[in-house]
């Protein structure tokens, strides 16, 4: 199983299935059930946001604050969720 | 022959004279043989024989009242749709350690995101309703 701990500048993790349901959490965001409902409501909301500009869905969300995101990501059909600290720098991010 | 006997209480003997001599205050061996049946029989009981569960054969009328049972839990099941899933905005990647460790936006994005909301919320600050004509009108009534 893919180890969310090893995420360079992890703070804490989340494993959800498809259904919301926790299955491992770590970090600051160990046991977090509100969290990982506010997460899954954001992912669920809607399948498509501009049908337009976007064929299928997306592969990555991002949610960044000043010092810290959270980055979701769904891979066998397992939501995966990493809180990070972030601070901007130049690099690009990978295409996704 | 020296044997440990445990219901209850323990008797040791060496022979069936010895059994004889003392049978006053020695279980006879109609009690031992009792004694004996009782504890095959409750071991019997607490025992699950797996090998023996198949020997059991099925009459006719009930093999066709489990036709009948399985065929209307099957035409159940064949009414029954799984839910609906709830719309989901991401797509199911491979290998999403890559992504979950990159940078999540560059400068510029991050930038041209808080200029496109600092902007919008000066206008939407900005909406006013213009005042063109009276809002109570005088019918002319003839």
């Amino acid at each position: 199983m893919l180890n969310l701990e090893r995420i360079p500048d992890q703070v804490g993790y989340l494993l959800l299935t498809e259904d919301g349901a926790v299955i491992s959490s770590g970090g600051e965001m160990e046991n977090d059930e509100r969290i990982a409902s506010v997460i899954y409501g954001l992912i669920t909301l809607t399948d498509k946001v501009d049908s337009l500009m976007q064929e299928d869905g997306y592969k990555r969300i991002s949610v960044v604050y000043d010092d810290h995101c959270y980055v979701i990501c769904l891979s066998n059909k397992k939501i995966h969720v990493v809180k990070r600290k972030f601070s901007l720098n130049d690099t690009e991010p990978a295409i996704a | 022959m020296l044997s440990e006997w445990t219901c209850g209480y323990k008797v040791y003997f060496s022979s069936d004279d010895f059994i004889g001599c003392y049978s006053t205050s020695l279980p006879k061996k109609t009690d031992e043989q009792s004694a004996l049946n009782r504890i095959l029989q409750e071991t019997a009981a607490n025992v699950i024989d797996v090998a023996a569960l198949d020997s059991h054969n099925l009459e006719h009328h009930e093999y066709l009242d489990r036709v009948k049972h399985y065929t209307q839990k099957l035409q159940s099941v064949s009414r029954w749709t799984p839910p609906r899933r709830p719309p989901c905005l991401l797509v199911d990647i491979p290998a999403p350690e890559k992504l979950l460790a990159a940078e999540p936006l560059t400068k510029q994005d991050l930038q041209l995101i808080i200029r496109a909301v600092d902007e919008a919320n000066a206008a939407v600050a900005e909406i006013r309703v213009e005042h063109k004509e009276d809002l109570v009108v005088p019918f002319r009534i003839p």
